[in-house]
This record gives C-alpha cells, structure tokens and sequence, in this order.
C-alpha cells in the first residue's frame, strides 16, 4: 500500500506550533481578567466635622467648617458638596472653589480641597484639626453638607488620588 | 563473495543543529500566526489593565432623582465617562444616553469626586435605571463600554 503522508517531522511542528499559539491567545485572553485589585483608601481613614457655622462677613456669606482627623491615616484633602435645598437627597453642589485659601488651612485642587500645598501628600495627620472658610454667598442658602476625605497612595511608583467613599459624611446646616 | 556493496554518501544536518531549526521555526510560525490572528479578531476593552468588564465592578456611584431633576456623585475611583438611562414603567422601556438628554454632561465624563445635576425627563415612566459607561482602550483605539444592568442603580421616580 502506498499511503501519502505528512512527515512526521512537519507533523511535531504543525502540532507544537498549534499548542504554542493557543497558549498565547488564551493567555491574552485572561490577562485582562486576573489583574489585581484596584488601589482602595484604608478603611480607618476618617474625618469628623467638629464644627460648622454660617457667618455674616459684611461682604456676604461665609460657611466655616473645622475637620479633624480622627482616623489612624493622614489624609491629602476632600471633596466638599452642599445641598440648597431640602428635598434634595444627595449633595452635588460644590463649594470646593469658594474657598478662601487667604484665610489658610488648605488650597483649592481642580474640585477638591486639598492640604498638601500642590504636591501629593497626605500632610493632615492625625489627631490634628484644621478650619477652611467658604465664601458661600452665591450659593445662598445650604441645607447640608457632605465631606469625602482623599488620600495620595503609591502605585506602579506614583502618586495616586484615592477616594474614601466608605468614610463619607454628612451633616445638617442651615445656612 | 559476491557481495558488493556499494558504501552510501548521504551528507546531511547534524541532530544538534536539526533541533535549533526546528523550535526555530517553531517560535517565529508561532509568532506570525498569533499576531495575524489577534489582529484579525481584536482585542478585549480594557481600562486600568483590566477588562473593562472587571472594572465596572469597581465603580462607585449615588445618584437620585426628584423634581425633574437627576443627581449623580461620583464616589469611586474610576472616571465614568457616560450614562444611559433606562426608563421603564407602563409597559413600555427606553434607553438614552444622558448626552441625548442634556447638554450638561462633561465633555470627558464625571471624574472622581465630581458631580452633577441636570434635568432629565422622565414623564410617562415609574422606574429609572442608570447604568455607567466606561471608556477603555483595545486595539483599535478608545472606546466606550456600557457596563451590564447589574452594575446599574436603580431608583423609582
């Protein structure tokens, strides 16, 4: 019988190479759905409103509000919101650019409150407070107000802006 | 004696270098035939070096709606660059892009941190779900991936 064939020597490279492109493709495959989890802000990461108040400045409106660090991290600065009115469930109004950065405590970063001075660290530590007044007088009036505290966490050998949803507050304020 | 026997000069390649050839030939077969095939069926959305599909798990958002008007905070630490709105209620659904619905939207999405408020009509509807959407990158550039429903808020209106 006379039976064509392929060599054997072709058929191990056809079979390897099938075997070595199928681990490739499969591997650019999972690769995406293994990577590792995205970078979090400590749970412990805490601010409290210790005070906040509404003052007549002569010139308008001011909201002055005192934060400590209560956590067991330092904190880079926070994201600050307002409710206008009483119906309204969730704080997007935000005062982040009526801070008075004269009066010190911190300065404004592209629709944040931030403390480290324009650098990415978290210079609020713990234990210490700290007081930022706005200038609220177009907002006009202000019913609530929410903080999200922001932390700057190393990643791939940069600085990161990380959110600490889980430590968001919220208080009561008739201004 | 009369066998003769005829001495046979084959030259050929020596085993060792035989073997070199062969994975050789292997590796670059491989190599062109996978980048050709990936090529031809593209790449996977991904955003962070992962797949987008992963990353809308990691998507924080509030949002509410009174008034006419929807809010919307973004609490987590993944831009959301769109929305789409699915308003059910009577029997009935559509589904909306919020830049179809208001000339409010950020041009680059909602970064982190920020938030909005924008009237959205939703008459003649009882149910209102929104669902991010997420701009990745894959082989043929940017582009943007609507995270299934689950990953959605929703809220009666």
């Amino acid at each position: 019988m006379d039976k064509k064939a392929v060599s054997i020597m072709i058929g191990y490279v056809l079979l390897v190479t099938i075997a070595i492109i199928m681990g490739g493709l499969v591997y650019g495959w999972l690769k995406g759905y293994v990577a590792k989890p995205l970078i979090e802000c400590p749970e412990e990461t805490s601010l409290a409103i210790k005070k906040v108040s509404c003052l007549n400045n002569g010139n308008g409106l001011d909201l002055n509000l005192t934060l400590t660090n209560n956590g067991l991290f330092n904190i880079g600065g926070y994201f600050v919101k307002v409710t206008n009115s009483s119906d309204q469930e969730l704080a997007t109004i935000d005062i982040s650019e009526d801070l008075r950065e004269d009066l010190g405590g911190g300065k404004k970063a592209g629709g944040m409150i931030s403390f480290t001075g324009g650098g990415f660290d978290n210079n609020f530590e713990t234990g210490q407070s700290i007081t930022n007044i706005f200038n609220i007088t177009s907002t006009k009036q202000i019913n609530s107000i929410e903080i999200i505290p922001i932390r700057f966490q190393e990643e791939n050998n940069r600085k990161k802006l990380v959110t600490c949803s889980s430590s968001k507050i919220r208080e009561e304020v008739i201004c | 004696m009369g066998m003769m026997i005829k001495k046979i000069n084959k030259r050929a390649v020596s085993p060792v270098v035989a073997t070199v050839l062969l994975i050789g030939m292997v590796v670059v077969i491989a190599l062109i035939v996978f980048l050709w095939f990936r090529g031809f069926v593209g790449g996977a959305c991904e955003k962070f070096e992962r797949n987008c599909e992963l990353t809308c798990d990691e998507v924080e958002f509030q949002t509410s709606y009174s008034g006419g008007t929807l809010y919307m905070l973004n609490l987590g630490n993944v831009p959301i660059y769109s929305i789409k709105i699915k308003l059910s209620g009577g029997g009935s659904h559509e589904t909306k892009d919020i830049r179809d619905l208001s000339g409010d939207w950020p041009l680059y999405g909602l970064g982190i941190g920020k938030s909005l408020s924008t009237p959205v009509d939703s008459s003649g509807f009882t149910e209102m779900t929104v669902i991010p959407v997420l701009l990745g990158n894959s082989n043929d550039g940017q582009e943007s991936f609507i995270c299934e429903d689950i990953y959605g808020f929703k809220m009666d209106i």
